[in-house]
């Protein structure tokens, strides 16, 4: 499972190369460099389950993701272009696409004066929660349980999928 | 009682904190062994603990930069 991410989340043109280089890296690299490292394994044993984490601010847009989205849209794009590309040895590959999740430095984000929220300049989170139709961010083990789903034997004919966790946040 | 992930080797990247803990446990949980990456190696060993309480029958944790070739190749050759 690809989760390691990170980087920094800020307006594009307020990016130095260097911010910009670092989040395409944390979050578009680390996916490319570790699934090379696994699948000649996964082809010797004719089995494998690989779940990439995107994000769904690639469907949304979002304030200040441009850099994330482009790093998180190529791992959507490695995802699908795999997928097919493998299915013959019996390894599946697909994404996990969360929205807004409560996760410890999100929840930081509900104060405008936290460290968090003046380190990614992002919009305030309250405004991303009135988009969410049930109400709530996501909680982090609903994104963990769908992750796991895809790695089970019974998921065998599910493939190149990008799966929105959401709370119906965007739709299709 | 069996468990999805009975006898299957998960490895988990970015797991020294956030979503990644929430990963490790659920995987800990379906019976997976596990190799938790991460950049951030000292965060790992109490996360792996976790891992354990939860159910994971071995767990390894490993501290290398997955965005460079050379972590990625170091975690992917570290068998448990």
């Amino acid at each position: 499972v690809n989760n390691a991410g990170g980087g920094l989340i800020r307006p594009f043109l307020e990016h130095t190369a260097e911010t910009l280089r670092e989040t395409i890296n944390r979050n578009l690299w680390t996916t490319i460099w570790c699934i090379r490292a696994v699948l000649p394994h996964m082809i010797e044993r004719q089995y494998g389950r690989i779940v990439n984490i995107s994000a769904d601010s690639v469907h949304t847009g979002l304030y200040s993701h441009a850099g994330y989205n482009a790093a998180k849209g190529g791992v959507n794009g490695l995802t699908t272009g795999l997928a097919f590309e493998f299915a013959k040895y019996n390894i599946t590959v697909n994404c996990v696409s969360p929205g807004g999740i409560m996760t410890p430095e999100i929840q930081q984000m509900f104060d405008p004066n936290s460290d968090v929220y003046k380190k990614h300049r992002i919009v305030d989170v309250r405004t991303v929660l009135a988009q969410i139709p049930i109400g709530r961010l996501v909680e982090m083990h609903e994104v963990a349980a769908l992750a796991a789903f895809l790695t089970y034997q019974e998921s065998r004919s599910i493939t190149g999928q990008i799966y929105s966790v959401n709370g119906g946040q965007w739709m299709m | 009682v069996s468990r999805k992930l009975d006898s299957q080797v998960a490895i988990l990247t970015g797991t020294a904190r956030g979503l990644g803990v929430a990963l490790v446990e659920r995987f800990a949980s379906d019976g997976a062994a596990l190799l938790l990456a991460d950049v951030n190696g000292d965060g790992l060993p109490e996360v792996a603990a976790k891992a354990l309480e939860a159910g994971a029958p071995d767990v390894a944790w490993i501290g290398q930069d997955l965005s460079q070739e050379e972590g990625a190749a170091a975690t992917g050759s570290t068998s448990l």
